[in-house]
């Protein structure tokens, strides 16, 4: 008897997991492999958690979650996305934007659809795509085109089976962000093909040099095929609170409770109401954003200063993702000696896909400290090779 | 005039004295030359009054007998509390001075050698002064955390490498 599924075992570990037993509890080591902000919660969002806890609100919430939330959630959409979105029956609050990219597959997909996904990319794409009993395609992306998917290299790949395509903007690992320009290429092909858009927006608000985020859900004619996943971890700073969301038309977004109410019943209570705290607390976030966006100038023009190593600026997300084939060594082993000689944690490149191959993901919510005693070190790892 | 730059630099040298003004010209999109000349500007205009290092001298073995004491005085007419808080800074030993409402006037932080020390400022020195009326002396036992500075180690478990 097989006592594991052909579908879970056929699957590899995250790079990102493999890196991570490497690194283990090492505390020499300066670590940009932590894709989590390093402040704090704030202390409003904090305080109204464990006000939760003290006036009793840890019970189940509707399925749905919290509909002050997702009132909120919906005005927000209105305000910053142009997304139209009802609160009763067009939002689902999730544990993460990971429950709601996973659920968003599963009520999608069917057996053998294909699902077009950047790479590089976040790892859970594939696997989620994968879980739901589909085919990913990836979509290779380049450095010269700053890693943004390019509507050409989709085309090229949309078949018959194609169902969904995956929209990581701005994105991890390469800090990469479309234009609107490109989203509305993309959702041209969407609506020529029938393809429904997963369009993960966890990073929307970190996003620099004047760059504007735009959702493709709100783009003419991708209202209906659209399913917009984001949740509160990155930008406000409590990855472990998992609070995300899923918004789309009803016929999505019931599909989905479906599974969630088996699965989940409902994001954790608390959480909630920490994060309905969190919309009025936006001023904590721009001093973060402008935070990030000073390290991220620091780290970026460091590597550029590093020989053989070069790095384009990314425009959103915490990451930067230098290009490393000028040592002449693969981003494991590059990866996995630096962290050995130069004692940097960074994760190789091709975690992320093929196309990451040749490069690391560098994460900048470590101290500027860190940052620069980190380059140091990157600086002296390369030159002594 | 401060402008916006300006407050950025100062938002950032609050918390990091040492920060290159390299570093500060890459994260603020300028250049070194303009940084040094703002900098300058800023200590001359004495709106940057100091640079100055947290140090936890109880790591060195040197503890130090401090005190927060409220003192009551009578004010002066037209100089109100200004003289005697002026004088009282004066004392090295004096490190912070501030005027506050309620039952006492003044709020001071003494830093002594040690308690023979201390008790000499607040008999000899600070209670017969004459616009003293009253002290309240309250003996620091131990610090936790003193102008944002935590005093203690932190033990954040964060994961090395994660999504």
């Amino acid at each position: 008897m097989d006592k594991i599924s052909k579908r879970v075992n056929a699957m590899p570990f995250s790079g990102i997991r493999k890196f991570f037993d490497l690194v283990g509890e090492r505390k020499d080591i300066i670590s940009l492999g932590v894709g989590e902000p390093d402040f704090p919660t704030p202390e409003p969002i904090k305080d109204a958690a464990i006000r939760a806890i003290e006036n009793d609100q840890t019970s189940y919430t509707s399925n749905y979650g919290l509909l002050e939330l997702r009132q909120k959630i919906s005005e927000k959409l209105k305000k910053k996305n142009n997304i139209t979105a009802d609160p009763k029956s067009e939002i689902l609050v999730t544990v993460g934007v990971s429950e709601a990219l996973d659920l968003a597959t599963r009520a999608v997909l069917n057996p053998g659809d294909e699902v077009l996904v950047p790479d590089p990319g976040y790892v859970s794409y594939k696997a989620n795509v994968w879980f739901a009993y589909a085919e990913p395609v990836s979509i290779p992306t380049k450095e010269e085109d700053g890693f943004r998917v390019m509507p050409e290299e989709i085309k090229k790949r949309i078949t018959k089976k194609t169902k969904a395509i995956i929209i990581s903007s701005p994105a991890n690992p390469t800090g990469s962000v479309l234009s609107k320009k490109d989203l509305e290429e993309i959702a041209d092909l969407c609506i020529e093909h029938d393809l429904v858009a997963l369009s993960d927006e966890i990073y929307e608000v970190l996003i620099y040099d004047d760059e504007k985020h735009i959702s493709i859900g709100s783009l003419n004619g991708m209202e209906d095929r659209t399913i917009t996943l984001n949740g509160f971890s990155k930008a406000a700073a409590f990855t472990g609170w998992r609070v995300g969301y899923a918004a789309g038309r009803a016929e999505y977004i019931e599909a989905m409770m479906k599974i969630h109410q088996y699965t989940m019943l409902c994001a954790p209570s608390i959480a909630q109401y920490g994060v309905l705290e969190s919309f009025s607390h936006e001023e904590y976030v721009r001093d973060m954003v402008k935070e990030y966006d000073r390290r991220r100038r620091l780290l970026v023009k460091g590597l550029n200063e590093i020989p053989n190593i070069s790095c384009i600026t990314p425009k959103g997300a915490f990451y930067a993702f230098p290009n490393i084939t000028q040592t002449g060594m693969s981003s494991e082993k590059f990866a996995q000696r630096l962290l050995d000689e130069g004692k940097v944690a960074a994760v190789p490149g091709n975690s992320f896909g093929k196309c990451g191959e040749g490069h690391i993901r560098c994460a900048y919510c470590v101290s500027r400290e860190d940052i620069n005693e980190a380059l140091g070190r990157i600086d002296g790892f390369v030159k002594k090779l | 005039m401060v402008n916006d730059m300006d407050q950025e630099i100062l938002k950032i040298l609050e918390e990091d004295a040492r920060i290159p003004s390299k570093d500060l010209a890459v994260m603020l999109k300028t250049d070194e030359k303009k940084i040094e000349e703002r900098i300058k500007a800023l200590k001359k205009e004495g709106i940057i009054r100091k640079f100055k290092t947290s140090i936890d001298w109880k790591k060195l073995g040197k503890h130090k007998a401090s005190a927060i004491i409220q003192v009551k005085v009578v004010p002066q007419e037209r100089s109100g509390f200004s003289r005697i808080c002026k004088e009282l800074s004066n004392d090295s030993r004096v490190k912070d001075v501030i005027v506050a409402s309620g039952e006492y006037d003044l709020l001071i932080w003494v830093e002594a050698a040690d308690i023979d020390e201390l008790s000499h400022f607040v008999t000899e020195k600070l209670a017969p002064k004459k616009d003293v009326v009253g002290t309240y002396t309250h003996i620091v036992l131990s610090e936790f955390k003193r102008d944002g500075v935590t005093f203690f180690e932190d033990k954040k478990e964060r994961l090395q490498v994660s999504p």
